[in-house]
């Protein structure tokens, strides 16, 4: 009997086999999810010196599930996860960059409440890297995009403007992003003084063109104060403002377009495409 | 007293190599940071950040399987296999047995490092020099010489906490699970500490006084974690603090080790 019960390995061995490809096959159907990992205090306590490696093996995880989606899958299936897993990943290792990318690549176009989750997450990357330009554009970016918060915006850029080495796009995206909420008398002074403070004469005139345009947005708001202070409400559009208060709206190209959220007048860029 | 010591240290030292526990070591750490090249796949943009974090924390690791199962399973087996009896025999104190061993494995432990940090800053380099330099902007041999200085120092602070341990229980297992223990406690308390320290400033309780209490027991390892600085491009380090962080470490050693030596000289040997 001894002598024979090793004769039983064999099938037993395809037996195993069968049963293991059998689960393999089993698991690799399975629609793979993203796992919330704990939380960063819980993770500082337990992991000590390990805890940037941590960091950065969660991040790959991260990656390797972002890199195995299927097309079509629906971002709102995973992103609150994925936003846990980055708020958590950049509270533990602020000092790792990636994960801010990843969070603007992967969560702000999501929808408002990612958006602001992505603003959330970048904001730990401001504050471990304070003179980082990146991280201001994508929150005001994301502010301004996604959130449709344009003087929220405005300020973002505005204190990322003070960095030494911020280029002078910054100050520009403040005025235009506060003409879009309205601030025009604002922007028309801030713009002057940037024109003032270059001496590049095409920029210069650059300026001087859209103080001209501020200007002339500004008239339409003076005009919709004058309807609201004789008629005693808003014009639903700004073309009832047309002829009794003004003679025609402005025509600004492809500059700028009008905005009215009553009872403010804002300009704002058009959107490419629409 | 130090012919003494250093004839004990050198029979530790001799006993380590002979049971394999630096070039097994070594080997696991080389295949990890084999292993981990690929892992760096994974990082997109900080890899040099990421390489170094993944060299030292190897070196941790590897730090810490040494101290776990070879400090303290050194110590049990001197009891167990009643070689303690056989060096007490000499003309060697009780202290001088603590401080021996202690400088035997701490030599180890030094040697191990040094292997590491030179095989670490060999892999550094070399990813350096493969990737663009956006994605690997600085590498720093002062502040990677001083992380691994500093990794070395919560080395040797668990060290002599083992060398307490194993005069106070006796055993390995018992000394490796109290090791354990205290190691989590010290990783925990600066994050209980953290998560406290608004509300304790307003109240100033007793709370406050227990945890500070507790952080002079059980240090807090993070302030000699220099790992953030080797990519980093901030130049110098804030030298007072860490003239004071290495004197309260020497300030350490000295208690807990004076704690292993009288714990050791009270101690009935089987």
């Amino acid at each position: 009997m001894k002598r024979f019960i090793h004769l039983f390995l064999a099938p037993f061995l395809g037996f195993y086999l069968f049963v293991f490809f059998h689960q393999d096959r089993l698991y690799r159907d399975t629609v793979v999810q993203l796992q919330p990992i704990p939380s960063a205090q819980f993770l500082r306590a337990t992991t000590g010196y390990l805890k940037q490696l941590l960091a950065e093996v969660f991040f790959a995880q991260s990656s390797v599930f972002l890199g195995g989606l299927k097309p079509g899958t629906n971002p709102e299936s995973y992103a609150p996860v994925l936003a846990h897993n980055y708020r958590q990943i950049t509270a533990l290792y602020p000092e790792f960059q990636d994960p801010y990318y990843f969070a603007q690549s992967y969560l702000a176009h999501v929808g408002p409440e990612y958006a602001r989750a992505a603003n959330e997450i970048l904001a730990n990357g401001r504050e471990a890297y304070p003179e980082n330009l990146a991280y201001p554009f994508f929150q005001g970016y994301n502010y301004f995009r996604h959130l449709e918060q344009p003087l929220e915006a405005a300020a973002v850029f505005r204190e990322a403007s003070y960095l030494p080495e911020a280029p002078p796009m910054f100050a520009h995206m403040v005025i235009i992003l506060t003409a879009e909420g309205g601030m025009l008398e604002a922007s028309i002074l801030s713009l002057m003084a940037l024109s003032k403070s270059t001496d590049d004469e095409a920029i210069k005139k650059m300026y001087q063109k859209e103080i001209e345009m501020f200007k002339k947005a500004l008239a339409v708001q003076k005009a919709a104060n004058a309807y609201q202070v004789e008629r005693m409400r808003t014009p639903t559009t700004l073309d009832e403002l047309v002829p009794d208060y003004l003679p025609a709206l402005p025509d600004f190209g492809q500059a700028f377009e009008l905005t009215w959220k009553p009872p403010v007048v804002g300009l704002k860029r058009p959107m490419p495409g629409k | 007293m130090l012919r003494n010591l250093s004839s004990l240290a050198r029979l530790v030292l001799l006993d380590g190599l002979r049971r394999h526990a630096l070039i097994g070591l070594i080997l696991l750490a080389f295949g990890l940071e084999a292993g981990g090249l690929l892992f760096m796949d994974f990082i997109p943009r900080n890899i040099g950040r990421a390489s170094a974090d993944f060299i030292l924390s190897v070196g941790w690791l590897t730090g810490f399987l040494f101290l776990l199962f070879h400090a303290v399973q050194a110590m049990a087996w001197d009891e167990e296999r009643r070689t303690i009896h056989t060096l007490l025999a000499r003309p060697i104190s009780r202290t001088q047995y603590v401080l021996g061993t202690f400088l035997g494995l701490a030599v180890l432990l030094l040697l191990l490092n040094i292997i590491l940090g030179l095989l670490g800053y060999g892999i550094l380099t070399m990813i350096r020099d493969s990737v663009k330099q956006v994605y690997f902007p600085h590498l720093s041999l002062p502040h990677y010489l001083l992380s691994w200085i500093g990794l070395t120092c919560i080395e040797l602070m668990i060290l002599a906490v083992i060398m307490l341990f194993s005069g106070l229980v006796r055993g390995g297992f018992p000394v490796l699970l109290l090791t354990v223990s205290y190691y989590f406690i010290c990783t925990g308390l600066p994050v209980v500490r953290a998560a406290y320290a608004s509300r304790l400033e307003e109240s100033g309780s007793a709370l406050n006084g227990l945890l500070v209490g507790l952080t002079i027991l059980f240090p807090d390892f993070s302030r000699f974690d220099f790992k953030a600085l080797v990519t980093s491009s901030a130049t110098g380090t804030v030298s007072h603090l860490l003239a004071t962080d290495f004197l309260v470490l020497a300030l350490y050693l000295t208690v807990v080790l004076w704690g292993a030596a009288i714990v050791y000289q009270r101690r009935d040997l089987q």
